[in-house]
Formats: structure tokens, sequence, C-alpha cells
């Protein structure tokens, strides 16, 4: 029972990395109608930067810090130089602009850091265990990830519902020459909301660099299950996409831990190995298939 | 010279070319390069079922490395358990016959591209890119979670499949046998454009709420190419298996899917002899940059992202005069 | 005169506004029957939602007493429903035979949809010229379907819903952009096919809907107000306050 908890709760970590990466995504595809490819590769610099200021500074927020100033520049000038003249393209070439930008950032990633993946130590702050329902310890590192995605998810709510901000990015994606007729810049905004996303996948890529290794093609695994994740969640949804990425979150982790041992109970353990590892890692798209086979546009379809 | 004159000609003297290649190579000493372009029939073979589905159907496949790997791995695990003298599935031996090899390469693609195909094609657009992607990912990991052949590794062959009469062993012949296929598959596919059915999918593509409209949902035509396309990405992977003697489950991974795409793309979107170009630019370019760096992929990046922003036909394209539709 | 499409009580709100409300319509064989109404009155709506492009709240819909709710777009187009667009919906980047060839094959030529030549297809293609001599398109069948005038593509859309054999066809302002002969023209060819068939005609020009119309309904904010006869539509107090007396557009 207690494993089973500890379980849930890294499926409910791994749900809020997703969560992070996928609501830039869906936002600037829901806004702009761009699908960026490239959005893991922020994960990626993101990881690398923390790992890199936190190592040198020891100081992990230092490097968290540093992360997202870097994103947000570089978010700035990668909308501005080529995302930009991608928005009204046809989807096939923002997905080959896109992919030529993630061979141009894992190449530069490793001209400057090597092929050799960095590690992050938890900073000591967050570094102990935390009883969970009275018995067993599960690593505070990871109870705070859940808690800053929850926050960040309501942030994003009332960013989008309530402050002006939102009104104007809800106003752009649903009518460009009305928000331009009310002075609105929306080269100004999409940049904007470019950048924004770019922060959010850098949060999460510097957020997983004390879980997992920081290497080269980090972003890309972690893009296409965040790919899963707005095809669950609808395109262009905040709501579907959190609902999503904590289901895909849930469903693979538990399927890694529970679906060997499940086969092995009626198959030689080899075999169970096996089989059960193999459906693990295809759990959830399976799920996808079936989703889309009842609801082919998603489980939601409002921002 | 008008512009159909031109493109005769420009498919003609290629095929010349291509025909006279091996001995062309051999006579000033440059043999090694017969496997190169055999790689490049290959990866044209790909290109152009690609381009079929883009070009024609208008979807855009992102997981078409499932297909290619497919294939290469039915035939790779086929050659594994001859040489080892083990059971498939414990039921059938394997095999180095690739007159069994092959057809069962590409038949294993057609019912991956039909289940894949009917869930994808149940979604437009974005969302057949991603899913195609998701599935040919899902393809990817299932097979590395095989132990037995290799996992991330992948496996090596001892020999490439044995076809009677011939010697592929032999790379001249080996190269004749991927030019043929690449002819094969293309005249298949120009019958298909042609065809009625090919008429039908082109209105789908154009007009898709005119086609309803009429009572005509694309479904079934649009399954059939996508199939027909998966199969002879299959074949490709069969055969890149037979070139390297290894299997790799690179040839699975979605990176693949990308090159394939920048192949269509740098091809001609809907010209499907443009996939021969697009695999010449792109192997070519590797060739030549790997030679003075280890970081090509690097320019290749910068180099897609311009070409992107630049251009909006291909170079085959461009050679005939055209824009790409 | 025998009803073939019956449609009761269609419903339709998009948050909150009813687009269209309590919606019944029956439309017979031979019979014309026009929808007017001011812009935004739900006319196009009320189309969508008989050929299930959007799909109805609540409400009813049989085509000779088949019950098509349940059913999707393209089973419902199967089933009979024709339809042609506000905006002339062709394929623009093909050639017009080969947009004719496309409207055979749908329904009534299925069987010759297969690998051979599509040109080499002799039955059909001389079926599509037939039809394109028809319409008085056979000297365009060549061109493209986007470089035809505004009334040929109009013409040829009735002519590829005509090719599906439809028993009833919706037509959602067919004169709307047409010069004065090519509406002229419209007006004699859809007296020509309503012998066989089923029409309803959204139209702006009054002048067309009086000539042709069987029937007349008029929709104002979602709902029919008043269906008559043309003449007695025509004296209305209640239309004229709606729809007619206020709108200079119509004729």
């Amino acid at each position: 029972m207690i494993l089973f908890i500890e379980q849930l709760f890294n499926g409910l970590q791994l749900g809020v990395t997703l969560f992070l990466l996928a609501s830039g995504l869906t936002l600037v595809f829901g806004i702009m109608g761009l699908i960026n490819l490239s959005h893991g590769s922020l994960y990626m610099v993101g990881a690398y930067v923390t790992a890199t200021v936190t190592n040198h500074t020891g100081n992990f927020f230092l490097g968290i810090c540093a992360a997202l100033v870097c994103a947000a520049i570089l978010g700035v000038i990668i909308e501005m130089t080529i995302m930009r003249r991608l928005y009204h393209r046809d989807h096939l070439y923002q997905v080959l602009a896109t992919f030529g930008l993630i061979l141009f950032f894992n190449e530069s990633v490793r001209i400057i850091w090597g092929s050799q993946p960095l590690f992050i130590d938890i900073p000591q702050s967050l570094n102990f265990t935390v009883n969970l329902f009275g018995q067993g310890g599960y690593p505070a590192y990871r109870i705070a990830i859940i808690v800053l995605g929850i926050v960040i998810l309501l942030a994003l709510f009332v960013l989008i519902f309530y402050s002006k901000i939102g009104m104007l990015t809800r106003a752009g994606s649903s009518n460009r020459e009305m928000a331009q007729a009310l002075g609105i810049n929306i080269n100004r905004l999409y940049t904007g909301i470019f950048a924004f996303g770019a922060v959010l996948s850098a949060l999460a890529g510097g957020l997983a660099g004390p879980i997992y290794a920081v290497e080269i093609g980090m972003g890309e695994s972690v893009l296409i299950l965040a790919f899963v994740v707005i095809v669950i969640g609808g395109i262009g949804s905040i709501k579907g996409s959190f609902i999503a990425a904590l289901l895909i979150g849930i469903v693979d982790t538990l399927g890694r831990a529970y679906l060997p041992a499940f086969f092995k109970t009626f198959m030689s353990a080899s075999d169970g190995a096996v089989v059960g590892g193999s459906l693990a890692s295809i759990a959830i798209y399976l799920l996808m298939a079936v989703i889309l086979v009842v609801k082919p546009q998603g489980l939601s379809s409002k921002l | 010279m008008t512009r159909l004159n031109r493109q005769s000609l420009i498919i003609g003297l290629t095929f010349l070319v291509l025909a006279v290649l091996p001995p062309l190579l051999s006579a000033i000493d440059q043999s090694y390069y017969v496997s190169i372009a055999s790689k490049i029939l290959i990866y044209a073979l790909v290109g152009i079922s690609l381009d079929l589905i883009i070009g024609q159907a208008g979807l855009v496949s992102f997981g078409h490395a499932a297909f290619f790997g497919m294939g290469g791995y039915v035939c790779g695990v086929l050659s594994h358990h001859s040489a080892n003298d083990l059971l498939v599935f414990s039921v059938f031996t394997g095999t180095n016959n690739a007159l069994i090899s092959w057809p069962l390469a590409v038949l294993v693609c057609m019912v991956l591209g039909i289940i894949i195909g009917v869930i994808s094609l149940r979604t437009t657009g974005v969302y057949f890119i991603m899913i195609t992607l998701a599935l040919a990912q899902m393809v990817y990991f299932l097979i590395i979670s095989i132990p037995q052949y290799g996992g991330e590794d992948g496996l090596s062959l001892w020999t490439r499949n044995k076809l009677p009469g011939l010697n592929l062993q032999d790379d001249t012949q080996f190269y004749y046998i991927c030019l043929a296929w690449v002819i094969i598959y293309l005249l298949i596919a120009h019958k298909l454009i042609y065809s009625s059915l090919g008429l039908m999918i082109k209105g789908a593509k154009l007009n898709h709420q005119r086609l309803i409209a009429l009572g005509h949902p694309p479904f079934k035509a649009q399954l059939m190419i996508f199939v027909l396309s998966a199969m002879g990405s299959g074949l490709a992977g069969a055969l890149m298996v037979n070139l390297t003697q290894y299997v790799s489950p690179d040839y699975l991974h979605w990176s693949l899917s990308g090159k394939f795409l920048v192949i269509v793309i740098l091809g001609g979107i809907g010209f499907l002899f443009g996939g021969l170009y697009g695999a010449l630019i792109l192997l070519g370019l590797e060739e030549i940059l790997s030679s003075y760096t280890d970081h090509w992929h690097f320019i290749l990046g910068i180099a897609l992202v311009i070409i992107v922003l630049t251009s909006k036909s291909g170079l085959y394209a461009s050679l005939v005069g055209r824009k790409a539709t | 005169m025998t009803k073939l499409l019956t449609a009761v009580n269609l419903k339709k709100s998009f948050g909150g506004l009813n687009a269209v409300d309590d919606f019944s319509i029956e439309l017979g064989k031979g019979e014309i029957h026009a929808l007017i109404g001011p812009n935004g009155a739900g006319k196009s709506t009320a189309i969508n939602l008989l050929t299930g492009e959007l799909l109805a709240d609540q409400g009813s819909i049989t085509l000779e007493g088949q019950d098509l709710s349940g059913l999707s777009t393209w089973q419902r187009a199967q089933a009979g429903l024709g339809r042609t667009y506000q905006i002339t919906s062709v394929i623009n980047e093909l050639s017009v035979l080969e947009n004719m060839l496309i409207a055979l094959l749908a329904q009534t030529q299925q069987d010759q949809i297969g690998l051979t030549h599509v040109t080499k297809i002799t039955p059909l293609i001389d079926q599509a010229k037939h039809y394109l001599q028809d319409f008085d398109l056979l000297p365009n069948a060549e061109n493209l379907a986007g470089e035809l005038s505004h009334g040929e593509q109009g013409r040829l859309e009735i002519a590829m819903c005509l090719a599906t054999n439809p028993k009833v066809l919706l037509l959602d302002e067919p004169m709307s952009g047409m010069s004065l002969i090519d509406g002229k023209n419209m007006i004699a060819l859809l007296h020509n096919i309503k012998q066989s068939m089923a029409i309803l005609l959204v139209e702006h020009d009054m002048e067309a809907v009086f000539q042709l119309a069987d029937t007349v309904s008029v929709m104002a904010s979602g709902k029919i107000i008043a269906s008559d006869s043309p003449q007695i539509i025509r004296k209305d107090p209640l239309v004229i306050e709606a729809y007619l007396g206020g709108d200079d557009a119509s004729g």
C-alpha cells in the first residue's frame, strides 16, 4: 500500500512536469497556430543551465532563476527571428523548421557541454523526506514539484481568465483584426506568449534536473509525451492538458511499477518481465488511442 | 522547352545515370560509392512513399520510421532466428530467403499501416501529425523492450538475404535490386495517382467538406493510400537492413521520421520523383559534412530553418520549373 | 404532393443564444420551398442542421420515413440530401471535368472507383460530359474550376449535387453575387430540375423567390414566423415589418 501511494505521487510529479511542458505547447498552438517541436529543446537548455549554475554556485534556486532568464531571452530571440515567419505557414513547414531547430540545439549543447550527462544534487533545503499518511518517507523535493505545478495551474487560470493580458490573448486568438483595432500590439503579445511558454518549459527542465540525468535528447522524449498529453487533453486547452498530464503521468508510472509484477503472477519470471515491461512502455499510447477512438478531438475543446 | 518535356528529359537522364552508375564508379575506382548510392535509393523509396500520402492525400505522417524500422526488424529477426536456429514465437523457423522475408516484411507493415491508419485517420491536420508521431514512438518502445532482439543495441546480421539466382552480397547486384524496387514503386504510385481512386483522394485533400457533402467520406481511400505508403517504407526498411547487415532501433527513431519529411520537402511536395533528389541532397550533405565535422547536425539544422524560411518548392520542383503544390 | 423531408422542432443554441428555435419544415417532391429572412435569422444554420454539419440540440429529421437525426453528414448525403454552400464550394484546383467525375464517383458510380486510369473509364467520362453539356459547361471542361466565373461555378456546384441523384436539394443563396443574366439562367435551371426532387431555397433575391417558390417561409431571430404561398406572404403585415419592409436589399 505504501509503495502504491509512493508510485502514485511519482506519477503526479511526472504529470506536473508534463503539464509545464504541455501548457506552453498548447498555448502556442491554440493562439498562434504553431506546432513547435523545439519546445523540448528549451526544456533541455533549462536543465543544462540549471545544472551549470547550480554546480558552480551551489545554489539550486539561483540555477533555476538563471535557466528561466535564459529561456525568456532565447524565447524572444527565436520568436522574433523564426517563429513569427511560421505562423501562417503550413504545419508541415512548421514541423520541418522546428525539427531543424532541435538538431541545432542538440548539437549546440553537445558543443558547449559535451556528450556526457550532467547531474544536479537535490537542494539541501528540500533534501528530506515527508511521512505520507503516517508511514514511510517520501522525498520533499518531489512534493515541492507537485505543489509548484498546482500553483502554476491556478496562476495560469487567473492569468488567462481574469487578467488584462489574458483577455488580450483571448481576443487576439479569436479575432486578430479586432484585437489590432483595439490597439493591441499582436506581435509583441505573441512574442510574450512564446517566451512565457519557453520559460515554463525551461522550468520543467530545471526541476527535472535533480531527478533525471541532464543529457542531450532529454527534451524530445518528454516532448513526445507532452504531445500525447495535448492530443488527449484537446489542443489549445489548458484544463484538458492538466487532466491529461496527470492521467499520463500516473498511468505511465503505475504501469511501469506494476505491470511486470502482474504478468509474473501467471507467467515465468523472464516472460512476465518482458511482456509486462513492453506493455508498460506502450500503455500511454494505448490510452491515447482509446481516447481518440471515443473522442477524436480530445477530452476538452475549450480553453 | 515545355514543362512536360523538361520533366521527361530530367527523369530520363536521371534513370540513365542511375542505370550506368555502378560500372561508371568502378571505372573510376570508386566502387565504395555504390553502397552509398544504394542507401540513397532506399531513402528515396521512403521519400516517394511518404510523398504519396503528403502530396496526394495531404496527410503529413511524422511516424514513417515505424514502418521503415518494422520492415527492417521483420527481415532482421527472421535472419537472426535462421542463423541461431531459434523458433519465432516458438512456432515458425526463421529464414534468410528474401522471397519469404521481404514479402513478409511488407505484409507486417501493411497490417501495422492499417492499425496506425485506422486510428490516425480519425483526425486531421496537426492531430494527425502528432498521433502518427506518438504511435511510431509506441512501436519504438515496444521493440526495444524485447531483450531477445537486442533492446537498444539492435541486432547484427551475418549475411544479407539470399535471392535465388543473384548474389545480394555483391554491392552492384544489390544496387540494381534497390533501383528495380524504386522503379516498380514509382510505377505503382503513378498508376494510383492517375486512377479514379487517386482522383477521389486528391478531391478529399483539396475540399474535404465538398466530398462529405457529396456523400463520400474519404476514409477508405485515404486508408488505402496510407497503407500503400506504409508498405513502401517497410520494403525500404527491409532493403536497408540488408544493406547494412544491422538492425538498429535508430531505424524506428522519431528523428528518422523527421529526416524522411526533410527528404520529401527537399524533393518538392507532390513530385513523387522528387524523393530521389531529396534523398540525394540529404544523404549527400550528410556524407560531405560529416567528413569535415562531427557536428554536422548543427549545420543541417540551420540549413533546414533557412530552407523553410526562404523557399517554398523543392529542388526537383525547381529543376522541372514548377512550384510545389 | 408526396412529402420527402420533414423536420420537426429543430433547435440549436450557441452559448445561450438560440440560433435556430422550434424550426419545423416539410418539403414535398416537385416543390420549391423558399426560406427568407434578414441576415443572421438562422437560415444557413437551419440548412447545416438538416445536413448534419451542425448537430441539433433537439428535434427530428426524417427523409421518406427514414430517421436522419443520428446520421452523420455523409450518411445523410447518401440518403439523398444534396446541398450547395453560400460560398460556392467546388474543388478550385481541379478541372471542371474532374469535379464532375468526383461528383459521379461519390455515389452513383462508386463501383468505378479503382486503379483504372480515370480517362480510360469511357462511360464515366461520357456521363460527366453529358452533365456538363446540360449545364452549359462543356466548353470549360478542361479549365480549372477556380477559373470559372461566379455563375459558372454555381452551375457546376448544382450539377455536382445532381450527379448524386439527390431527393432533396438544399440551396444556400445560389444567386448571390451573380450577374443578371447568370441569375436568370439559374432561375430557369431550378425551374427545370424541380420536378424530380424537393428544393429548399435560401435566397435574398426576392424577385427570384416569388418567381420560383411554391411555398415561402420567413425566418426571424431563429424562428419561422410565417409560412404560406408567395401571394399571401407578400401581403402578410408581420412579414413586411420583420423583413420585406425594412430591407432595401430585397427587390
